[in-house]
């Protein structure tokens, strides 16, 4: 079908604001009254003097009433949607550095080696810490405390690899520790990061996936070209062949304690067949998709997308083209309009 | 009695067509193109991150402003006012005058922003000038305090300002280049407007305080409709 290999024609980008206004005017599935935007310094509306809890992006000011009591309205102080769990109201921005919580998944760029430990790009006001004492040595061998050891912390992550690794921590001035005592966390290789807004990333239980492709492809062996989706809580993702982060869990019983981290990774070597290459691409695609349309960004999401456009032939290239975007923009207005028709 | 304005508009007290764009920059954390009449300002806000040189001391956020003028923008007016063109600044496209317009809007937006919100970090504001027909101060005011509150800062109020140029008796608000020539008074206002508290405030000239009381409301109307529009266009992207 070729959509999106046109230039971005007036009518094609006519009919991509048709769609985004219509998504904007199409019902949520969970119905929000109070839903509205705030810039800086405006009154949050609806609410009723005195009658809340002062929320993140928001602050209370003294107002002087009628009567000799002062009041106190809520005022936002950041550029962003409402957001109200009973009393306590908050405004959540769209778009924002990512904040720690200590639990978070986070994928990080090692951007600096220094004394003990790495220091990691998370996408946050300040960087991530890893310290040496954080982290499992290859084998599980015990670590011996002596500067041979921190002299050797290159050949487990340098400068420039992508580190999945969980939040420890979180300073008083924002930065995070970060752990990957875990066989799940450590060094991702074989695949390629795609950063978007971490506030499209929500915290799941659950945020290493495997994605199968198996009715895509014939006659092969099962799993062979799966996807593996890594997402960050800060944003981050990776998008990759599969490695221990994602193994079934069969594997994982297998795994005896003294096995490397990430020893899927040695058993294909460096390899990543063709087809599978295609996946990955295809699959960090339709993440980026999700992202420059704003949509939330769930491994089902980007399932679907993967599907929509292998079902719609469209070619890898094309998938960030206006075209694709549109049709997938107009199918997100029908689905939500469905599962309205649906809820009612 | 009003004399039409040079270029088309139809009083003393009408400002230009303001016009806002955000997330022009895909790459920054917030960014803004503001066009004020002829008047073209883009605005990248990059952070809050990890500041460049860190100062253990200092326990708030830091906001750095940086001003750049492309060498086709129309003019360097303020060079041209002072009668001063150096040849060397001229070279680095980097004058003094950018230097303390970047200071200004530094204050401006130090005024505005909850620097405690994010301590030790630093927020980076890059201002360009892509095109100068007066009021280039206004227009990067309102493009860095739109483009941090899309990086998702946390401000007190979004900051907006305006000026006014005296031109014998008359008042004339929003004024272009070359009204500024003409006149021989000048003042800007920067404010926060839900909060109606003054940022920044600069006169040139002699003014007798009737007349200037009368040239600081008129400046502060001028905002409240220039946030308006910005609000507006916050809201709808």
């Amino acid at each position: 079908m070729g959509a999106g290999v046109e230039a971005t024609s007036e009518e094609t980008r006519a009919r991509f604001e048709r769609a985004k206004t219509s998504l904007e005017r199409a019902p949520a599935r969970t119905t929000r009254p109070n839903a509205a935007f705030v810039a800086p310094g405006e009154r949050i509306p609806g609410v009723e003097h005195g009658d809340f809890l002062r929320g993140h992006g928001t602050r209370a000011i003294a107002t002087a009433s009628t009567t000799d009591e002062t009041e106190e309205t809520l005022v936002a102080t950041t550029a962003g949607v409402v957001e109200r769990v009973n009393k306590l109201v908050s405004v959540r921005a769209l778009k924002s550095r990512y904040v720690p919580e200590t639990g978070d998944v986070v994928l990080g760029k090692v951007t600096n080696v220094s004394g003990k430990r790495w220091i990691l790009d998370i996408n946050a006001r300040q960087n991530g810490v890893l310290q040496l004492s954080a982290v499992h040595l290859p084998g599980n061998v015990q670590r011996r405390r002596n500067d041979v050891d921190e002299l050797n912390m290159r050949t487990l992550y340098a400068e420039g690899d992508i580190v999945s690794s969980e939040v420890q921590s979180v300073y008083s001035d924002g930065a995070a520790a970060l752990h990957t005592r875990s066989l799940k966390y450590g060094r991702l290789k074989r695949g390629q990061l795609v950063r978007v807004t971490a506030n499209l990333v929500r915290r799941l239980p659950q945020h290493f996936h495997r994605l199968e492709m198996d009715e895509f492809h014939d006659s092969v062996a099962t799993g062979t070209h799966d996807v593996e989706i890594l997402l960050g809580c800060n944003g981050y993702i990776w998008v990759g062949a599969p490695s221990a982060a994602t193994a079934p869990r069969e594997t994982e019983l297998r795994r005896e304690p003294n096995d490397a981290i990430d020893d899927l990774n040695e058993a294909y070597g460096d390899k990543v067949p063709l087809p599978q290459r295609e996946n990955i691409s295809r699959v960090a695609l339709a993440v980026r998709a999700l992202a420059e349309l704003f949509l939330p960004i769930s491994p089902p999401a980007v399932m679907d997308v993967f599907k929509v456009s292998k079902e719609w032939g469209v070619a890898v290239q094309d998938m960030l083209g206006q075209g694709f975007l549109t049709r997938i923009l107009e199918r997100e207005v029908d689905k939500r309009v469905e599962a309205y028709e649906q809820g009612k | 009695m009003q004399t039409p304005r040079s270029d088309g508009r139809a009083s003393d007290e009408h400002l230009r067509a303001l016009s806002v764009a955000l997330d022009t920059n895909s790459r920054a954390s917030g960014s803004s193109y503001v066009e004020l009449g002829n008047t073209k300002v883009s605005c990248a806000v990059y952070g809050p991150r990890r500041p460049r040189v860190d100062d253990l001391t200092v326990n708030t956020g830091v906001i750095d402003v940086d001003v750049f003028r492309v060498p086709f923008a129309r003019k360097r007016a303020i060079h041209v006012e002072r009668g001063r063109e150096n040849e060397r600044e001229k070279d680095l496209n980097r004058s003094a005058a950018d230097v303390e317009l970047s200071a200004r809007i530094a204050d401006v937006l130090r005024a505005c922003a909850l620097t405690e919100t994010f301590p030790r970090a630093q927020v980076d504001v890059y201002v360009t000038i892509m095109d100068s027909d007066g009021g280039e101060v206004v227009a990067s005011v309102l493009a860095a305090s739109a483009a941090l509150a899309r990086a998702g800062v946390e401000m007190a109020d979004l900051a907006s300002a305006c000026e006014l140029v005296r031109i014998g008796e008359r008042l004339v608000l929003d004024p272009t280049e070359e009204e500024c020539e003409r006149g021989n008074g000048k003042v800007f206002l920067a404010q926060m407007s839900s909060e109606e508290g003054m940022v920044q405030g600069e006169t040139f000239g002699r003014w007798t305080a009737d007349e200037s009381r009368r040239a600081l409301e008129q400046c502060a109307a001028g905002c409240n409709r220039f946030d308006t529009i910005v609000r507006e266009a916050l809201a709808k992207s």
